[in-house]
This record gives structure tokens, C-alpha cells and sequence, in this order.
């Protein structure tokens, strides 16, 4: 642990930037729930919120779900990152890829899929049971579907955390404990558990407070059947003319503070980081557990978790967009298979409607510079929280996670009314959705990228500097490389996350800077449930082509990493 | 003296300036006067470039063909767009009013009840003086001539032609709540604001309804929202999200339904068909308004002048099957379906300009817990 003039000058560059871009726009939020009209001081909106007799049935539908999700999504994004990273499991890479296509899926299309496939009258899973004479009926309408669709919606988070840092792990510590005669399973509850604990720890924090903000599940699945959540609740706030701001201000509030707890935990977990270093100055190569027997069943296992989670929503939404209206009561599988038509993908392909052709074009440029400009700003953040000693550096992980606890239609309001007035005047530009973008995914580049810090032993960069290496190259040429796996998980995640940004999108957007997301919205609120379908197909695999595009130069990347470590040691 | 010469000379040049540039107030607006003329708004139209930019809640197909008609009537007119569902385009507008960002020329905003608190604040300009506004109704005119409905859609109720018959499809929403339908019933969720809130002002009764309160009210109140929860009636979300829950049988029957979105649906071969109620049914304002500070003020009005004229009106009633905002249209005559619609007298129609900010609260707080059991608010 240091503190160079040179890291105490980033310290404050970095914190005055991040700062800005999240106290500014959540300032005048919470600043107004404390002003009447005429911009007086009170106190009247907060009592008259905390007396709703809603709240607290709300709080803890919230509570409920979110602590269910998160756990679901811990085991079993755990379990699948260590068989993709760690075992010799048949096709091991491809699960790498398809297991985040139900990340880089908005969550109100995950709750349209479900809504046709597991709605418990019409749903077509419910349809195939009766054919099939089982009694028994899915219900996703409900808060156990709820919590098990976000949970699904969450794993990709816990996955792709945990795979970069099983990656980094040095079997040498794994292979001490065999040899000193533990067994597989004490050797890795032991040993592998204790030093994924940041990432775990990190993952699960980031899903416990995503799922807070899974708006576009909690809307279509339960919203419906008046399961309501924080969320929803903000939403109905803001849905009513004069739109009760301070009302849904203060819910937005609330789970500002519980993700800061959530932070609060996070920091005292993980105090004393050096204790997690596994990354050293003596090389390693990731050695692959042999399953043996438990091969094919692994593989099996994991093929069902892609079939549910990636394969049958898609298979659900690319069915639902050859016809304009599939899955109608009565219809027979023929009916179901037959008569298909192309007409929407012709229609996107050709570019019947411009808006279409130009959402796709500006989401990619804007989620391009986001992931860019959102990763810059969150690794050296990152740097300066694991690898100095500056004093108020937790101020940091506070800034950038706050943006986490404000569901995005809340967001949007508050960054429309903060960039809306001279000098800082970017309303109606492609800018403050860039903006927008950048600071609502601050979360998720600083917990990406950090944990990976937090594993770098600070020896490396002790040699770097004893053979007279600035600071910048040892940054450049030695911290850098070692945690670049966790830069680009970080990339990819928030790259993915600002294509499917909605809520921010719906209220940011102006005229000529259309984006995917609003097309999704507008799409679905119209009703035009086909187009829709063809146009989630669509972006979706443009999506998922960009992102494996850039797991591979990761990919190539994490190799230089080894080498690099190798090359230093 | 030479100092008073002085003054005088300083007055004369003063008076110069005056009168070569003219009265200042007179000059900020050309549109101050009693009757404009489509010729000087199309001049107007022309010289400011011929842009538009339309705010609207209109689905967007119907938007489609709604300014396509108009562009080939003004040819030289290139029109933009932002569709949002009511409220959260009104919030939008406040934004920009706040902030000085002037973007919109006309705001057709779903949410009818913004349009008085628009007027108040200022936000709007009179139009009162285009050549198409002394043909509107009386109840489409809203105060100073500064917005109009142009447009009243009702709001019919729905069901699945494959698991209903027509003939069992009940005349009274009171049937509804027999054990008969449980599970069976759709309503638009009132949480997501606009016309799905809206209905329910005619449902509870507990808002005041223009043009002196004459037309038939619903006498259904708190007691049928409650035998409806009592029923489990899906809320499924708004116009979208409730044709598909019938479209696709979650529900059978939706109690209300924008006509828009029943006219497109039905028009694309849906296995849906509608009807009146014995109850009758709202009429729905769907409002516009040209900002007082509108970018391109003249195509703004020249819009709104069309979207009152007859062949703006016929467009809008055959692509939103509404009655028209004039008194001089049948509109029986052009509506798209075969099942009609309901007589224009037989609507009830909100008094808009009567809601305040705590009435709204009230009112979405007795709708909550009527149907949800609980207060939101």
C-alpha cells in the first residue's frame, strides 16, 4: 500500500469526476424530497411517504425477493463458473458464451418470455403440461416466479465475476492442501472458496442490488397480479399527472440506503484484502479438475441451465415473431409450426423504418464509448480503493454504487432535470444519454474490475519499482496486464448493460437519438408484439456477436496476462 | 436650452428607432391577431424551413399514417416525433419548460388532465384564432383557445372470440363480477396512468364530468372495483400489454379498452371483438396544443389547423376509430369497424380543468385500494 503525490492528484481527478457525476444528479433527487413548491425546508414528505399503509408489504416483497435472487443466483452462477473454468466438462467454452445471453437481455423482454412460456393460464409450458396430462401448473405471476425469473436474470453476473478469478487462482495453493492430505471437497471449501470470497462476496452484492432494480420483471410479472415492489411502486409514482416526484424520490431513496448497506457489508468483508492475494510474482497455468464419471452429467446439467435460462425465452421470442399472432388459445402445434413469415426481419433488415436501423447504430456507438469511458474512470478507481493507501479512498466504492440503488426511470428523471439548464445544458443530445449510461454503470466496472485488484500481491509492483520503473509504466506494463481479465469482464458487462438500459433510454432520448432500448419499450407499450420479437432477435445477436468479439480479445489477453506474470516472476 | 435640444434630439432618434423597427411586443407576436389565415400559415410554414416536431402519445402506427396524410398535404413539411405514453411525455415537457430547452412545436400528450396545468403555467399558445377552430365542439375547446381535443375515444370492452361467445358476453360490467368470471377479466392497470386511470374516473364516479354533467353516469363506484379484486381482474399494464392478455387468453374479457389500439388489433386480423356495456363508456380527450415558445410556431399551428380541419379529422377517425373534436362530422360514417361505436351523446367526458394535484391523489389512492386492496399513493 502506497501513495504517491501522482495517485493522490488521480485520487482527486477521479473523485471530483465521479462525484459530480453521481452526487449532482442524486443531490437534487433527495435535496427535493426535503423542499416544498416555493423551496422551503420540510419534512412532510417523508412522513406522509413512511405512513403509506403500502410500504412495508413493499419493502418486504422487495426484501423477499431480492435476498431469494441473489442466493439462487450465487449457487448456481458459482457452480457453472467453476465447471467452465476449472474442470474438463465436454464444450466447456461455448457454455462461456451462451450462458450470458440472459444478461445482455433486457429484463422487461425476460419478463415478456416468461409471461408467454409459464403464465398459468395461457402459458405455452402450462399448455404442453396438460397435453401431456400432468395436473401441475407454473405460475410466474407470483412472487416464487418472480424471484426464480430474476434469479436467472442475475446468474450471468455471479458467472462471469467468478470466472475470471477462478482463472487466477494458483493451483500450486490447491495442490499444498492434497498433498497435505485434504480431500477435493475439503480442498475446496478450504482453500478455492476462501479466495474466490471477494469475488463471491462482490458478485453477490452486485446481483442482491440488481435485483432491486430488476424493474421490467417485477412490472410484467407482478405488477399484473398487484405483487408490487419498490420499483413498481416508483414507477406508479411517476405514472400519475402531477407526477408524485418526492414520493417516488423517497422509495428511491430506500433503496438507495439499502444498497449502501449492502456496500457497508461489502467493505467490512473484504477489509484486509491482502489476505485474498493469490496472484503473485511466481507463475502458474490453471490446471484442469478431471470429472471423471461426472463428466456428461456436469454437461447435461449445464445444457438444461442454458436450455431454460438462454435457449427457450429466445426459442419462445422467435416463434412469437413469425406471426402476428402466436400462441392464441386453440392452436394446435401444427398451427404453431406452420405458416411462418419473415416480414418483420425483412422490414428491420431493409430499414422500413429508419428509427430502427438508427437505435441500433446509436446504442452500439453509445454502449462502445460508455464501456470506454465507464471502465476508464472505474480502473483507476478501482486501483486507487485495492492498491493505495490514500485516507477517504472508501469514498470511491460509496460514489460509484450509488448509482446501483436507483431504479433507472428515477435516474432519468433526476439526470434530465441536473443537465437540463446552462451551462451544463445536454438535454436533447446524444451526450446525456452517454452521460446517463456512464454513471448508472459505474457499479458495475468498479465491482468488476476490483476484485481483480484485490488479488494482485503488491510484490510485482514493488519489483517494478525497484528496477526504477514511474509509476505509469509500472501501471501500464505490470498491474494492468495482471488484471485485465477483470477490466474486460467489466467491459463486456457494462457494454451489455447500457444496450439494455431502458428506463434512462425512455426518458433521455430525444429526437434522432433513438436507442435500442426505447424502440423495446415502444414496441411492447404499443403492443406490437411481433415486431418486438423480431427486433429482440435481431439485437440480440448483434449483441451477443459484439461481446464475443470482445471475450476473445480478452481471451487473448488473459493469455499475455500468464506470460506476463510468468515474464515477471 | 442647448441641454434640452439635446434631449429632443435624443428623443427623435429614440422615436426613429421606434418606428423603423415597430412596437417591440407587437413584433415578439405575429400571432396576436384575431384570425389567421392558412395562407399566411403556410408562408409562415415555409419561410421557417418546414419542420416539425410532434410530441404525441398516438401508437405509432397510426402516427405513421396520421403524418403521412399531412406531409402530402404540405409537402415541404418534414415532420419528427417522440411517442411516450402520457404522463412520462408530460414530464418531458415540464423538463424542457424548466430548463428552456425548447424542442416541441405540438404536444398530443395521452394524459389529458396535464393540459390545464400547461395552460396555467403558460406553457401554451392561443390558437383560438386558426381558420379550423370556431368548427370544434364547445367541450373540445379548452379555455383561451389554448388547447383542443381534436379528438374522443371511447373506450369498449373487449373479449377473445375463441374462448367467448359473443352472445355470452355479458351488457353489464356488473356480470363481471360473478364467481362465473373469476380469473376471466382484464383491466387496463390504473398504476400506469393515462387512459387506463382515466376509465375509472367514469367507473367511481368521483370526478366531474363536462358539459353540465347530463350524460349518463356509470353506477358501478367503489362497490364493483371491489367485487372485481374480489375476482382477481388482471391489471396487465396498458393498451399493449392488455390486447395481448386477451389476444392471447390470460384474461377473456378486458372490461375497458383504448378504441386505437382495438381498431388496429381487430384491423390485423386478432381474434378479438368489442362492445358497449349497458353502463356506456368515457370518452377519452385526446388533446393537443402548439408550446408557447414552439420552435416552429407557424408549421405547429398549420399542424394543429389540419388535425382539425375535416380531412385531418377523417385520418384520425378511421386510424383511431374516435368521434371527432367537430360538430360537423359524422363520425359514424367513417369509423373502421362494423361494430360501430357508440354515440357521441352516450360518452361521459371528464371536466378536466377541474382536477387538482389532491383530487388526483385521492382519487388514485380510492382506485388502489379499491382494486389492488391497498393505497399506492
Amino acid at each position: 500500500m502506497h501513495r504517491s503525490p501522482f495517485e493522490i492528484g488521480l485520487f482527486a481527478i477521479v473523485a471530483i469526476v465521479i462525484a459530480f457525476l453521481v452526487l449532482y444528479p442524486v443531490g437534487m433527487m433527495v435535496g427535493g424530497t426535503f423542499l416544498t413548491a416555493d423551496g422551503r425546508l420540510t419534512a412532510d414528505h417523508w412522513v406522509n411517504a413512511l405512513k403509506l399503509p403500502i410500504l412495508w408489504e413493499i419493502v418486504g416483497n422487495t426484501l423477499l425477493v431480492t435476498v431469494l435472487a441473489t442466493l439462487v443466483a450465487v449457487v448456481i452462477g458459482l457452480a457453472l463458473a467453476f465447471l467452465v473454468a476449472r474442470t474438463d466438462m465436454p464444450l466447456r467454452p461455448y457454455f462461456e458464451y451462451i450462458s450470458i445471453v440472459p444478461f445482455l437481455t433486457p429484463p422487461i423482454i425476460a419478463g415478456f418470455a416468461w409471461q408467454i412460456l409459464a403464465e398459468k393460464r395461457s402459458g405455452v409450458l402450462n399448455i404442453l403440461l396438460v397435453s401431456i396430462g400432468v395436473p401441475w401448473r407454473l405460475d410466474v405471476m407470483s412472487i416464487g416466479g418472480v424471484t426464480l425469473v430474476s434469479a436467472l436474470y442475475l446468474i450471468p453476473f455471479v458467472f462471469l465475476i467468478a470466472l475470471g478469478v477462478l482463472r487466477s487462482v494458483n493451483p500450486d495453493l490447491e495442490d499444498a492442501s492434497v498433498i497435505s492430505g485434504a480431500s477435493k471437497f475439503g480442498t475446496f471449501t478450504r482453500i478455492t472458496l476462501p479466495l474466490l470470497m471477494p469475488a463471491i462476496t462482490s458478485a453477490a452484492l452486485l446481483a442482491l442490488m440488481y435485483s432491486n432494480i430488476l424493474f421490467g420483471i417485477h412490472a410484467t410479472l407482478g405488477m399484473p397480479v398487484n405483487i408490487w415492489f419498490l420499483t413498481t411502486a416508483v414507477y406508479q409514482s411517476m405514472n400519475v399527472v402531477p407526477a408524485q416526484i418526492h414520493h417516488a424520490a423517497i422509495l428511491a431513496c430506500l433503496l438507495m440506503i439499502m444498497g449502501m448497506a449492502a456496500t457497508y457489508a461489502q467493505i467490512r468483508l473484504l477489509d484486509g484484502g491482502r489476505s485474498y492475494q493469490t496472484i503473485t510474482g511466481k507463475g502458474f497455468r490453471t490446471r484442469l479438475i478431471p470429472l471423471g464419471a461426472w463428466r456428461w452429467p456436469a454437461f447435461c446439467a449445464c445444457l438444461l441451465y442454458i436450455f431454460v435460462v438462454a435457449i427457450l425465452p429466445y426459442l419462445i421470442l422467435f416463434l412469437r415473431s413469425l406471426k402476428p399472432f402466436m400462441f392464441q388459445p386453440g392452436m394446435t402445434w401444427a398451427d404453431v409450426f406452420t405458416g411462418w413469415q419473415f416480414d418483420k426481419y425483412g422490414s428491420i433488415f431493409r430499414g422500413d423504418d429508419p428509427k430502427l436501423t438508427l437505435s441500433i447504430w446509436n446504442s452500439f456507438i453509445l454502449a462502445l464509448a460508455g464501456a470506454v469511458i465507464g471502465m476508464a474512470l472505474t480502473t483507476i478507481a478501482a486501483y486507487i480503493l485495492a492498491k493505495t493507501s490514500i485516507r477517504g479512498r472508501q469514498i470511491l466504492n460509496f460514489l460509484c454504487m450509488v448509482p446501483l440503488t436507483l431504479p433507472s426511470v428515477v435516474l432519468g428523471i433526476a439526470i434530465l432535470w441536473s443537465y437540463n439548464r446552462a451551462p451544463l445544458l445536454l438535454y436533447g443530445t446524444i451526450w446525456i444519454l452517454l452521460v446517463a449510461y456512464v454513471t448508472k454503470d459505474l457499479p458495475l466496472g468498479l465491482k468488476s474490475v476490483h476484485s481483480s485488484f484485490l488479488q494482485v500481491h503488491a510484490e510485482l509492483e514493488e519489483s517494478a519499482r525497484v528496477c526504477g520503473s514511474s509509476w505509469w509504466r509500472q501501471f501500464t506494463s505490470v498491474t494492468l496486464p495482471l488484471v485485465k481479465p477483470g477490466v474486460v469482464v467489466g467491459f463486456v458487462l457494462t457494454f451489455a448493460s447500457i444496450l439494455r438500459e431502458v428506463g434512462t433510454s425512455i426518458i433521455l432520448y430525444s429526437q434522432g437519438n433513438e436507442v435500442v432500448a426505447y424502440v423495446l419499450f415502444n414496441l411492447w407499450e404499443n403492443g406490437y408484439f411481433q415486431s418486438l420479437s423480431a427486433f429482440i432477435v435481431v439485437t440480440t445477436l448483434l449483441t451477443v456477436a459484439a461481446v464475443a468479439v470482445f471475450l476473445r480479445i480478452g481471451r487473448l489477453r488473459f493469455a499475455d496476462l500468464t506470460h506476463t506474470s510468468a515474464a515477471q516472476s | 436650452m442647448r441641454n434640452s435640444g439635446g434631449i429632443l434630439q435624443a428623443f427623435a432618434v429614440l422615436a426613429a428607432i421606434w418606428t423603423t423597427l415597430g412596437h417591440p411586443a407587437a413584433a415578439a407576436d405575429p400571432f396576436a391577431k384575431p384570425k389567421l389565415t392558412e395562407e399566411e400559415l403556410i408562408a409562415g410554414s415555409k419561410a421557417e424551413g418546414g419542420k416539425l416536431s410532434f410530441y404525441t402519445s398516438i401508437p405509432t402506427k397510426p402516427y405513421q399514417a396520421v403524418i403521412k396524410a399531412f406531409e402530402e398535404r404540405y409537402p415541404w413539411v418534414k415532420s419528427t416525433f417522440i411517442r411516450k405514453g402520457g404522463p412520462v411525455l408530460a414530464q418531458q415537457f415540464y423538463a424542457e419548460k424548466a430548463g428552456g430547452t425548447e424542442k416541441a412545436d405540438v404536444i398530443n400528450s395521452g394524459a389529458a388532465e396535464v393540459y390545464p396545468d400547461f395552460r396555467k403555467k403558460g406553457f401554451l399558445a392561443a390558437i383560438g384564432n386558426l381558420p379550423q377552430y370556431p368548427a370544434l365542439r364547445d367541450l373540445a375547446k379548452g379555455p383561451d383557445g389554448t388547447y383542443v381535443a381534436f379528438l374522443f375515444v371511447s373506450q369498449p370492452m373487449l373479449w377473445n372470440t375463441k374462448l367467448v361467445k359473443a352472445e355470452d358476453v355479458p351488457d353489464d360490467l356488473w356480470e363481471l363480477t360473478k364467481p362465473k368470471w373469476k380469473d376471466k377479466v382484464a383491466s387496463g392497470n390504473p398504476a400506469g396512468g393515462g387512459a387506463s386511470l382515466n376509465w375509472y374516473s367514469w367507473v367511481c364516479d368521483c370526478r366531474k364530468q363536462a358539459a353540465g354533467g347530463t350524460r349518463p353516469s356509470s353506477g358501478l363506484g367503489q362497490k364493483w372495483m371491489n367485487a372485481m379484486r374480489e375476482n382477481n381482474m388482471l391489471l396487465p399494464g396498458q393498451v399493449g400489454p392488455l390486447n395481448n392478455a386477451i389476444i392471447t387468453g390470460q384474461s377473456q374479457i378486458a372490461v375497458s379498452q383504448f378504441m386505437g389500439s382495438v381498431v388496429e388489433a381487430i384491423e390485423e386480423g386478432a381474434p378479438i371483438d368489442y362492445k358497449y356495456p349497458k353502463q356506456g363508456t368515457m370518452g377519452q380527450h385526446w388533446v393537443g396544443a402548439v408550446n408557447a415558445k414552439a420552435p416552429n410556431p407557424y408549421t405547429a399551428r398549420l399542424f394543429m389547423n389540419w388535425l382539425m380541419s375535416k380531412e385531418g379529422q377523417i385520418v384520425l377517425i378511421q386510424k383511431l376509430g374516435a368521434h371527432s373534436g367537430r360538430a360537423d362530422i359524422d363520425s359514424t360514417k367513417h369509423f373502421p369497424l362494423k361494430g360501430g361505436i357508440a354515440p357521441f351523446d352516450q360518452l361521459w367526458i371528464m371536466d378536466i380543468e377541474a382536477i387538482t394535484a389532491e383530487d388526483t391523489k385521492e382519487f388514485v389512492n380510492n382506485v388502489s385500494i379499491a382494486l389492488m386492496g391497498k393505497a399506492v399513493k
